[in-house]
């Protein structure tokens, strides 16, 4: 006949434990905002009235106790994953292309808000309409392209190491030219 | 015998171990205030997808109670001034059952049984509709 060590304690520390952090779990898995704090709880409180069960089952001790923790651990362990896994099924209903629609929409429209603010103080710069202005320099391009046209004049530049040095020179000094005529003039205009 | 007097001290720990917890929901309900919302756990439903659950402002709702502002409280959460009415009755059922457990006027397994009848009723009654919601995928 098995005999019952009821003297020993083995393993009821741990049983309470484990059937305290489970009835606390409890009411937090069931819970939607704390149910992750209750899989923790409800985790810790399988793990140490697993460790329990063990202990008071190797000195053949009472398990009333460390059972009912095991129980309660496994019953709150249970209803926070079905409530994680409610949570992560409406989630996946959660409208996110509404959402980055919106962002789209909130995108287009500062884009808009830069190009008017652009336009505004462009046109106030030059004293006239954008589109004038584009006008005009498309006008003016044609006329320069019609002379260059005109023009019958063949260039002929024999590149070696010396032409290439004097053309990238040239290129710097009219680059350089050409910034400090824009500087001037918007120096003028202000 | 021994077997007995261990389950006694047992189950008055455990009963003293709950108390303290109702206790701390009680202290935690009083310090953070519904009107500043400074609570430190946030919903981690509510977070992920944008929706109110059934618990959603229980803290704000329990601030509210313990400040006896009843009407808030419903405002805050509709089932708020039931869950904590569960946890006072929890409070005064752990230091009752220590009572009656330690007096020894009645057997123990009687007391133990009365327990945990009455305990799992108030459970699922206050707790219905959050354990209904569980399921409601």
């Amino acid at each position: 006949m098995e005999k019952t060590n009821t003297t020993s304690g083995s393993g009821l520390g741990l049983g309470i434990a484990g059937l305290v952090l489970g009835i606390v779990a409890l009411p937090l898995s069931i819970f939607a905002c704390t149910s992750v704090s209750g899989l923790v709880l409800a985790i810790l409180g399988v793990a140490l009235s697993s460790v329990g069960y063990s202990q008071a089952k190797k000195v053949n001790a009472q398990t009333s106790v460390v059972m009912a923790g095991l129980v309660i651990s496994i019953i709150a362990a249970s209803f926070a994953m079905l409530r994680l896994s409610n949570s992560l099924v409406k989630m996946q209903r959660f409208p996110w292309h509404e959402i980055s629609t919106r962002i789209e929409r909130k995108i287009d429209k500062d884009t808009n808000v830069f190009n008017e603010e652009f336009k505004k103080q462009f046109e106030s710069e030059l004293g006239g309409s954008l589109e004038e202005v584009l006008r005009n320099l498309e006008g003016e391009l044609e006329g320069i392209e019609k002379d260059l046209d005109s023009l019958d004049i063949e260039i002929k530049i024999d590149i070696d190491k010396k032409n290439a040095q004097k053309l990238g020179k040239a290129a710097g000094k009219a680059v350089k030219i050409f910034i400090n005529e824009v500087t001037d003039t918007v120096e003028t205009k202000k | 015998m021994k077997n007995l007097f261990s389950l006694v001290k047992a189950y008055t720990n455990l009963n003293l171990i709950l108390a303290g917890v109702v206790l701390c929901i009680f202290i935690y309900s009083a310090l953070y205030s519904y009107k500043g919302n400074n609570y430190p756990i946030h919903s981690f439903h509510d977070t992920l997808t944008g929706e109110k659950s059934a618990s959603t402002g229980l803290s704000r709702s329990f601030s509210a109670i313990v400040r006896f502002d009843f009407t808030q409280a419903r405002l805050f959460n509709s089932y708020g001034v039931g869950l904590f009415l569960f946890f006072i009755t929890q409070l005064f059922l752990r230091l009752f059952f220590i009572y009656f457990a330690t007096k020894n006027y009645h057997p123990f397994k009687i007391v133990l049984i009365s327990d945990i009848v009455i305990s799992t009723s108030l459970f699922v009654v206050f707790f219905k509709p959050f354990i209904s919601e569980i399921f409601c995928f």
